[in-house]
């Protein structure tokens, strides 16, 4: 089976991941995450509907969070943010019901 | 002459030898080796825990069904006022504020702690090569890998600086480095033993196993771990005395020789796979021919799976919630963030989490993430089914002989490639174990056996039959 056309856009996953790699670190990973990726294509001989997903043998199911990357800190905006509101000469308290 | 883990106990309980004095030979042994089996070795609490033994034998009381062993634990198991680095330099100067489950268990049946056991770090490998405080080194040959993850827990059973160990297995970390270094060791069926108090690789496959220097002292560890625990939910099944199957008998049991964990090994271990066979059939069983062909996929699709989790489980160590704190840095949180996670991870824990986000990334997520996961139910279900036919399988632990330090540390796919055989008990959630059989140039081989999901009970019987024609 031919090797898939895999696009690594490493950066953005360094993003994701909360990793600050080198140049130098970045070449070998790169090179690495390529051939595992590669190896790995193997799977796509299974079909898209062969089973139902196992996530775990006991029937619990994994919870998956969208993509984010981090925020960026803006610094005195930032924490003045986190200062309280005021209205009507009182502290807004926040909802937690 | 003392030999087996069923004689140290029985002279530690009849008085032919004192706890004390089986842990000063311990610590003797550990002090001059230079395995690199342990990152911390607990020298007082050791004295004091065996000063204790002694003193409840002397007053006629039960010391426990452990009492005088000497035992080390993986350094990814809570034990209350020890580090517990994970092999990381994140962890360094972490100390576990409280006892796993597992750890209770041990100090409740009278082993004595000896220490914290290296391991891969945070369980990334398969040859003990990344641990942050250097390199385990095989008890057999120094100059080869021990395996690993469970790297320090079976060089110090295979090495004789520890009688007993608890390691953790995740896709073979316990079975691939107990295969290298002449030890017994059991993954127990995902449920069985409680993981509270371990520190998470990937949820969903791990668990924490005995480590033993034969069948007899695998089950008594086994039979003090299991259990159910209301605090991990997954654990169910309540624990029992698997000793009392280490007969060395196999009447009437069926033994699957499995194609896929047979072809294409080294020739050592073929030998070694016709020779269990030989000696079960010996013992009474019946071999059948049985094959699992989804076992070809077991290698992507637990790295995929494992890869997900564990870039989950790694997001906590920030250096803020977790871990090491790296310099301040006045560029802002999340730089600090990333910056302190690179300093602190090894290579292969940051290559394993960059694949982690990259398979699991909304546009990925289909073609890797969740084709495993279907995957996964294939390969389950036909062990389920072959496990029908038989009552245990059998095949190779491992593909080959321990490699030479330093042969693979560049060469991930090859590295990960080796766990072909063990990877699948991981995925099926069913229970596995690995016993040595001979030796090939003084080096140890070893098979493995399967059995079915909480039947160790069957599985320590197969492998105490293996182990009898020693």
């Amino acid at each position: 089976m031919p090797a898939p056309d895999i696009e690594l856009d490493l950066d953005r996953i360094g993003i994701l991941s909360r990793l600050a790699l080198d140049d130098e670190e970045r070449a070998t990973i790169q090179r690495d995450l390529l051939a595992i990726l590669n190896q790995f294509s193997i799977l796509e001989e299974i079909g898209e509907d062969a089973a139902e997903e196992t996530h775990e043998v006991s029937g619990r199911r994994n919870a998956l969070r969208e993509d984010r990357e981090p925020s960026r800190f803006e610094g005195v905006k930032d924490i003045q943010g986190q200062a309280p509101r005021f209205a009507a000469g009182h502290v807004v308290v926040p909802k937690n019901l | 002459m003392v030999e087996g883990t069923r004689e140290w106990l029985e002279g530690v309980h009849n008085g032919s030898v004192t706890a004390a004095e089986r842990v000063e030979g311990l610590l003797e042994t550990i002090k001059v080796s230079e395995l690199n089996a342990y990152i911390t070795v607990d020298e007082r609490g050791a004295r004091a825990a065996a000063v204790a033994i002694d003193k409840t034998i002397a007053a006629g009381r039960d010391p426990g069904p452990m009492a005088g062993l000497g035992i080390s634990l993986k350094d990814n198991i809570a034990v209350r006022g020890l580090q517990m680095t994970c092999a990381s330099r994140m962890l360094a100067d972490y100390v576990a504020p409280y006892d796993a489950t597992v750890t209770k268990h041990i100090r409740d049946a009278g082993a004595i702690i000896l220490g914290k056991a290296n391991m891969d770090e945070f369980a990334c490998g398969s040859s003990g090569e990344t641990s942050a405080f250097g390199p385990t080194l095989n008890p057999r040959d120094p100059k080869r890998v021990p395996g690993g993850s469970s790297s320090g827990s079976c060089a110090s059973v295979g090495g004789g600086l520890a009688d007993l160990s608890v390691g953790t297995d995740t896709g073979g970390s316990i079975r691939c480095p107990a295969a290298f270094c002449g030890a017994v060791g059991i993954k127990p069926t995902y449920g069985l033993v409680s993981r509270y108090g371990m520190s998470d690789m990937a949820m969903s496959l791990e668990g924490p196993g005995p480590v033993a220097s034969d069948v007899f002292g695998a089950a008594l560890l086994l039979s003090v771990l299991s259990g159910a625990d209301p605090a991990d939910c997954v654990t169910s099944e309540p624990g029992t005395d698997y000793t009392t199957a280490a007969t060395g008998d196999a009447d009437g049991l069926r033994v699957g020789l499995v194609k896929e964990f047979i072809d294409g090994v080294d020739a050592p271990i073929a030998r070694a796979i016709k020779k269990a066979g030989r000696r079960l059939e010996k013992a009474g069983a019946e071999l059948v021919e049985l094959t699992i062909p989804s076992v070809r996929y077991a290698v992507p699709m637990y790295y995929v799976v494992m890869f997900s989790e564990f870039s989950s489980a790694m997001a906590k160590f920030d250096g803020f919630r977790y871990g090491h704190r790296g310099d301040a840095d006045l560029d802002g949180l999340e730089v600090s963030v990333s910056r302190t996670r690179s300093q602190a991870f090894g290579r292969e824990v940051k290559r394993r989490v960059l694949l982690g986000t990259y398979v699991t990334m909304r546009e990925h997520r289909d073609a890797w993430y969740t084709r495993a996961l279907r995957a996964r139910s294939v390969l389950r279900q036909e062990f389920l089914d072959r496990l029908e036919k038989a009552d245990v399988l059998l095949g190779a632990t491992m593909p080959c002989l321990p490699w030479k330090l330093g042969e693979l540390v560049d060469d991930p796919v090859s590295m990960y490639l080796m766990d072909v055989m063990t990877v699948s008990a991981n995925l099926a959630g069913v229970c596995a174990g690995t016993v040595p059989v001979g030796e090939h140039k003084g080096l140890p081989t070893a098979v493995q056996l399967h059995g079915r999901p909480f039947d160790e009970g069957t599985l320590v019987r197969a492998m105490s039959a293996v182990e009898g024609g020693r």
